[in-house]
């Protein structure tokens, strides 16, 4: 049960969250000659990276305001939170060294569970 | 099915079959406070809060989970441009007034849902402790102060929850939960007090449930 | 039996002038308030209390806490209250305890399942994979059963347990798990700093390892242990923001600091006599700013062949029978371990009076000084030696002990010596499940042959020997440090924590030899060395399982099923682990572990259900006329949250024959719905217009204030998502109404579209779904009925025409009313603030009477808008319909977009051939079919996969038409009006259908239903 951080509200249970899917993906405006492949790049496709994502979310019980977060979905550890319309800011994360790897510590894959012989602290 | 007569007009909160609850002297106490005026104010407080003040003698809440009480009137903050606007029950149509033609060139909404919600006031030493068996929030004096506003979960319910008033250690809260709520936070906040001595609640339940497809005749 | 043969003269915290009485496998046997069931049993000299999981052998006590693997019996002789695989060593002793053993039968002692034993070799490692696989054969029917049949431990409880529980929320700064020496340190040294603080002891007492301790030989600034604990008890005590939780246990590490504790508030008390304001157990959810771990560390058995009888304990659990409970495990002990910390064992027994058979050692070189003590006790050592074997059934009676040389094989001769007891060790390992569910990494440490804390995930820090710090004195300190560092961490300043002086303590484990497996003699087929004394595994299926190519931690353990089970091999798993290094010839390291999984032990479901059960389960959501529908002998359905009237029947009527009469009545008198549970919303600001225009499909910029309109709202895949009828009220304000369960969908989806996507429009969105209760009434006698209970109005269906609302008052109580159907009838929709909605309820219901009012419920409902075509969103559509599916092109604009609309053309979405919403009316009109039958196109089905055109989405018998109707969603539907096509139904042959329009009762006034032909007619 994560915390989340509403930018209006502060620290909350993620109970009173509701998610809502990748960020900054702005609904394009209408034209006659928008191809289906350019709509559906809009509709459907998604980055889904193993890393920092930026995602919307709700404060569904509490103040119903939506606003995004950068979120390291390797280890699920939440990295900022800032209101629509605002920049991301910028952020480090530890990261998989490979796209299908796991991050150093904080994964919940057994990978990584035991430090090995030469692994810096 | 005449065995009964609709007669005069007569309004019934969502509890009236609940009588106030008490524990054990000193602990805690349940009731629902019913017939205030309430209503949602949507406003941006820059554009309209000093002209909705002059309309209605509130100033908006300064900051988030904030609330501002004016005599029997009160704000609570439920969001950046969204309030709770409490007052007498008979004050009702006079604010909606006030508002209406204070706030006319502002862009702004005003809805009574007085019926919509009702109050169950929570009071007493033990009532943090009772609302944090319902609730995440962290209810704690350093963390929730007199005063404090905040929308959240209790149980599976949504509701707002306003620290009205403390005093010798003995929090009045009230929470603010949907007519259709009511009833289950009541029997679920009564069975959190059991703990300090409140009496087990009578469940309003057994309806007689059919949920499968009926096409036909029974065989 | 009033006689306790194997307490010891004097010692331990139980309260000897008390007894009481408890009894196990029906006998029964007296204890002292203070003993668990263990202590109370080994003071009886009772050392077997349960069975094996898989081999039925007889199992005894082997640790003291919650670690021990097999010692597991049920408790409790009601069968709605009893609790199985109950450790022995954890269960506190009450007056009045009633115990029995499990997976055994008929008795413990004489067990038929045992014979299992004598079949081990054909019971291999990897066993079920070996045997159930393959096409269901002979498994099936002749294993399948009897292992069914044998398996499990315990019997659940019976449905009706009467007890209270409950789930509760906390926030801390600091919470401190453990509460040993460092634990306790930790504790005081946060709580004295002002922070927040939750303690948690897993025992029913606070102390840890300073109570398994001499208490003449061990003090804390001059002060005995108990006494030290007390003291610092006491302190907690005056601190109002630091909470004690004895009996809890934190079996979950989980993100963002937040970790559950199991509170047993009152297992520990006679039924009778436990409190009934208070639940039997409690679930703790913790969030906490910060985390001390200080579990402290367990010690690890040895593995040698027949190590698994009855009586083979590990050395610290005997010191912690005699000095927290005063019992003597033996009277003739026998010690045998790879480390120092066994012979202090030795020392402590035979100080307390018992004859110490042999201390047995692995190692060549030992501390001087235990030598020399050991010397002056008169104890026969034996160096360099192991034990090969051991004898005796419901107790271990003796050891055979062999040389053990240089190159691991051991040497002849040796002796067979008498013992009551063996006392093992196998050295000492941080106890880091909890460490390790946080996601922090472990780090090898090679003098300690285990696994300690390396790097912290979260906010964590581990203290005392649970960080590998055994010292007492260190971990004392440590244990400090880790309070203050925690609470500064938290914000909170600590104040000065003066570490004790610590007087004797011990020197520790010394040097540790490991063996995965002790040599033998024996050949290794014949070696029976247990692992896992739970799940029966022996080093052979290890070996057996790194042979077949399972050496791997995680596929091993899978294989073998060795660490699974109630234990999770808690004290045996980093054998198993040393054991499959030494096979591999792999650093231990390398080998890794298995995860360490929340739970931390079995926590019940009742606890964790908490008192979310029975009402107090889900909301169930009901409108201010319930109690009249209830009264009213109404059956309910759930919609969503929301329960429902779907009909009243009457006496004598059944649900269908009530539905035929409800629907009947609205259409022929008047009737009338209670539709409170509607989402409503209000829409107000200068763009409410446009905003309108962009969610629904249709048009709204020429509605006029006092007029209403349906509406289609779609997802932005062109899917229709919901409708419903939003009115206007004035030029910039608008009541939107939505389906029921969509309501919240919908308004969470419109805040999304303003708040991200259009902050431009000047919209404000409130909710007023339960301002308003709602009466929606049909029939011909409506208008009459309408016009009798407003106040002067008119509702002439001429004047007041269909899709208009007006503002009007009933008995001088303002109420809005919309001339809107789902019906197809004359209908009037009235709204009234809902305090007052079972007063007008039973007004309309009184008024009506004379005009043969029925309410009708929610089968009605769907029955009447059926007969007219109309659609639930939901029922017909199911995420995957757009409007032109529904056929309903006409509500879609051409100019403008809204939410979805680029989406209809997109390729897929703009096919001629998808399916489309179609009337179907079976041939015979009395056959209703199944919601959800098939649609294909020949009577006979040819052989899967059959080609399905499509499926009914609702199907009734109507009364008002007269015979069955459906509607479908079928493959080109819209061409296929009049055509011939079948109905599966569910394994009966298929049945001719016809395609029709969707509005029933339209067909039926213009005569266009089809006639059924005669081959329908006759069969
Ligand atoms: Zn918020």
């Amino acid at each position: 049960m994560f915390v989340i951080t509403c930018p209006y509200c502060g620290e909350r249970d993620l109970s009173e969250f509701a998610y809502g899917g990748e960020a900054h993906i702005a609904r394009p405006e209408w034209r006659e000659d928008m191809s289906d492949a350019e709509w559906a790049e809009f509709l459907f496709m998604r980055t889904n990276p193993k890393g920092i994502l930026a995602e919307r979310w709700m404060h569904a019980a509490g103040c119903r305001r939506f606003f995004n977060m950068l979120r390291n979905t390797a280890t699920d550890d939440i990295l900022a939170v800032y209101r629509i319309g605002e920049t991301p800011p910028k952020v480090e994360a530890r990261l998989p060294a490979t796209p299908s790897g796991e991050a150093p510590i904080g994964s919940g894959n057994d990978a990584v569970k035991i430090i090995q012989p030469g692994e810096g602290a | 099915m005449a065995d009964e007569t609709g007669g005069a007009p007569e309004r019934r909160m969502p509890l009236f079959r609940r009588q106030a609850i008490e524990g054990a002297p000193g602990t805690l106490r349940l009731e629902e406070l019913a017939f205030a005026a309430k209503f949602i104010l949507r406003l941006d407080p820059q554009a309209g809060g000093e002209a909705f003040g002059a309309a209605t003698g509130l100033d908006l809440p300064p900051a988030p989970l904030m609330s501002v009480v004016n005599g029997e009137r009160a704000v609570l903050w439920l969001g950046p441009d969204e309030f709770l606007v409490l007052a007498p029950e008979g004050e009702a149509a006079g604010l909606a007034d006030a508002v209406a033609s204070g706030l006319k060139d502002v862009h702004h909404q005003f809805t009574e849902v007085s019926d919509y919600y009702t109050c169950i006031a929570v009071e007493g030493p033990k009532a943090r402790k009772a609302l944090m068996k319902l609730t995440t929030l962290d209810l704690h004096p350093r963390a929730f102060s007199v005063g404090t506003v905040a929308g959240s979960n209790f149980a599976q319910a949504q509701g707002w929850l306003w620290l009205e008033h403390e005093a010798e250690g003995a929090a009045r809260f009230r929470l603010y939960v949907r007519w259709s709520m009511a009833e289950y936070l009541w029997g679920t906040l009564a069975e959190a007090g059991r703990e300090w001595g409140l009496p087990e609640q009578e469940p309003v339940t057994g309806e007689p449930m059919l949920t499968e497809s009926v096409t036909s005749r029974k065989a | 039996m009033g006689k306790q043969p194997y307490r010891a003269p004097k010692g331990g915290l139980v309260q000897r002038n008390r007894v009481i009485r408890f009894t196990f496998d029906g006998r029964s046997y007296p204890g002292h308030p203070g003993d668990t069931l263990a202590s109370a049993l080994l003071a009886h000299g009772h050392h077997m209390v349960a069975r094996s999981f898989k081999y039925h052998r007889p199992r005894g006590i082997l640790a003291a806490g919650s670690e021990d693997p097999a010692g597991l019996v049920t408790i409790g002789a009601d069968a709605k209250r009893r609790d199985p695989n109950t450790r022995v060593a954890e269960q506190e002793l009450y007056d009045g305890l009633v115990a029995s053993s499990q997976n055994c039968w008929p008795s413990l002692l004489t067990d038929f399942g045992a014979i299992n034993d004598a079949f081990a070799r054909f019971m291999p490692a990897g066993f079920y994979y070996k045997t159930f696989k393959g096409p269901p054969g002979t498994w099936t029917g002749l294993f399948e059963p009897i292992i069914r049949a044998a398996a499990g431990m315990g019997r659940a409880p019976e449905p009706g347990d009467p007890d209270r529980y409950e789930a509760i929320n906390r926030h801390c700064d600091v919470l401190v798990v453990g509460g040993g020496p460092a634990g306790l340190m930790a504790a005081l040294a946060a709580g004295r700093s002002g922070a927040r603080v939750i303690l948690v002891e897993e025992t029913a007492r606070l102390g840890g390892s300073a109570l398994a301790r001499d208490p003449d030989r061990l003090a804390f600034d001059g002060t005995q242990p108990a006494q030290w604990v007390a003291d610092i008890e006491k302190e907690l005590a005056t601190m109002p923001e630091v909470t004690v939780l004895p009996r809890t246990c934190a079996f979950g590490y989980y993100a963002n600091n937040f970790v559950g504790l199991w509170e047993k508030v009152s297992d520990h008390l006679p039924e009778d006599k436990r409190l009934g304001h208070l639940p039997r157990q409690r679930l703790w959810r913790v969030r906490a700013r910060e985390v001390v771990l200080a579990t402290g560390a367990l010690e690890r058995p040895l593995v040698f062949h027949e190590n698994d009888r009855p009586g083979v304990m590990l050395a610290g659990a005997v010191r912690t029978f005699l000095h927290r409970y005063g019992v003597m495990a033996g009277r003739r002990p026998a010690i045998f371990t790879n480390n120092d910390s066994g012979w202090v064992a030795a020392f402590d027994l035979a100080r307390a009076g018992a004859e110490i058979a042999a201390i047995i050692d692995v190692r060549r070189e030992m501390s001087p000084q235990h030598l020399a003590e050991a010397a002056r006790l008169g104890i026969p050592i034996h160096a360099s030696s192991t034990v090969v074997a051991t004898a005796g059934y419901r107790r271990i009676r003796q050891v055979e002990v062999r040389p053990l040389h240089e190159d691991g094989t051991v040497g002849q001769g040796g002796s067979k010596i008498a013992c009551d007891v063996l006392a093992v060790s196998g050295g000492w390992a941080p106890n880091v499940a909890l460490f390790s569910q946080s996601r922090g990494k472990l780090a090898w440490d090679g003098e300690l042959a285990a696994f300690r804390p390396g790097l912290s995930w979260q906010r964590e820090r581990s203290a005392g020997a649970a960080n590998g710090t055994f010292a007492l004195a260190d971990a004392l300190a440590e244990g400090a440090r880790a309070g203050v560092e925690a609470a500064a961490a938290a914000g909170f300043a600590s104040g000065d924590v003066t570490v004790p002086e610590v007087e004797g303590a011990e020197p520790g484990q010394g040097r540790i030899k490991v063996m995965a497996e002790l040599p033998s003699h024996l050949p290794a087929h014949r070696r029976r060395a247990w692992i896992d004394l739970q799940d029966d595994v022996t080093a052979k299926d290890l070996r057996l399982a790194v042979q077949e190519g399972y050496s791997a931690v995680e596929h091993a353990k899978r294989y073998t099923t060795t660490g699974m089970g109630t234990d999770q091999g808690k004290v045996v798993n980093l054998n198993a682990f040393a054991f499959l290094a030494a096979e591999r010839g792999e650093d231990p390291v390398k080998v890794g572990t298995t995860t360490f999984r929340q739970p931390y032990k079995p926590v019940t479901f009742a606890a964790l259900a908490g008192q979310h059960m029975g009402p107090h389960f889900l909301p169930r959501r009901t409108t201010p006329m319930h109690a009249w529908h209830r009264r009213h002998g109404a059956v309910f359905e759930p919609v969503g949250e929301w329960l429902r009237p779907r009909a009243y029947p009457r006496e004598e009527e059944d649900f269908f024959a009530a539905v035929q009469r409800e629907a009947r009545t609205a259409r022929s008198a008047c009737g009338v719905l209670d539709a409170s549970t509607l989402g409503k919303i209000d829409v107000k600001g200068p763009n409410a217009r446009e905003f309108l225009n962009r969610v629904y499909t249709n048009a709204w910029m020429k509605l006029a204030p006092g007029m209403c309109r349906y509406g289609l709202m779609l997802g932005e895949d062109g899917m229709v998502m919901d409708d419903g009828v939003t009115a206007c009220l004035a030029d910039d304000h608008f009541h939107m109404t939505t389906t029921t369960g969509g309501a919240a969908r919908v308004l969470a989806k419109l805040e999304d579209y303003l708040q991200t996507e259009w902050p431009e429009l000047k919209v404000y969105l409130t909710s007023v779904t339960e301002q308003w209760a709602v009466a929606s009434i049909c029939g011909p006698k409506s208008p009459e009925l309408v016009g009798e209970i407003l106040d002067d109005f008119d509702p002439d269906p001429e004047k007041f025409p269909f899709m208009a609302w007006r503002e009007a008052t009933m008995a001088g109580i303002p109420v809005r009313v919309f001339r809107i159907s789902f019906t197809g009838e004359t209908s009037y929709e009235i709204n009234i603030p809902a305090t007052y909605g079972r007063w007008m309820w039973r007004t309309i219901l009184e008024k009506g009477q004379k005009h043969g009012i029925a309410p009708y419920g929610t089968e009605a409902m769907h029955l009447l808008r059926a007969e007219k075509g109309f659609i639930i969103v939901g029922q017909d559509t199911d995420g995957t319909v757009t409007p032109h599916d529904l056929r309903m092109s006409w509500i879609v604009k051409k100019s403008g977009d809204f939410i979805g609309k680029r989406s209809l053309f997109r390729s897929d979405t703009a096919r001629t051939d998808r399916r489309q919403l179609v009337g179907i009316l079976t041939e015979d009109p009395e056959l209703v079919l199944e919601e959800g039958s098939h649609i294909v196109a020949r009577r006979n089905e040819p052989a899967p996969p059959v080609p399905m055109l499509g499926h009914v989405t609702s199907s009734y018998y109507s009364p008002n038409v007269g015979r069955s109707i459906a509607l479908a969603l079928v493959e080109s539907g819209g061409t296929r009006i009049g055509d011939r096509l079948f109905a599966t139904r569910g394994g009966l042959p298929t049945v001719p259908v016809r395609v029709t329009e969707t509005d029933f009762l339209s067909l039926k006034e213009n005569r266009q239903l089809p006639q059924a032909p005669r081959e329908a007619l006759n069969g």
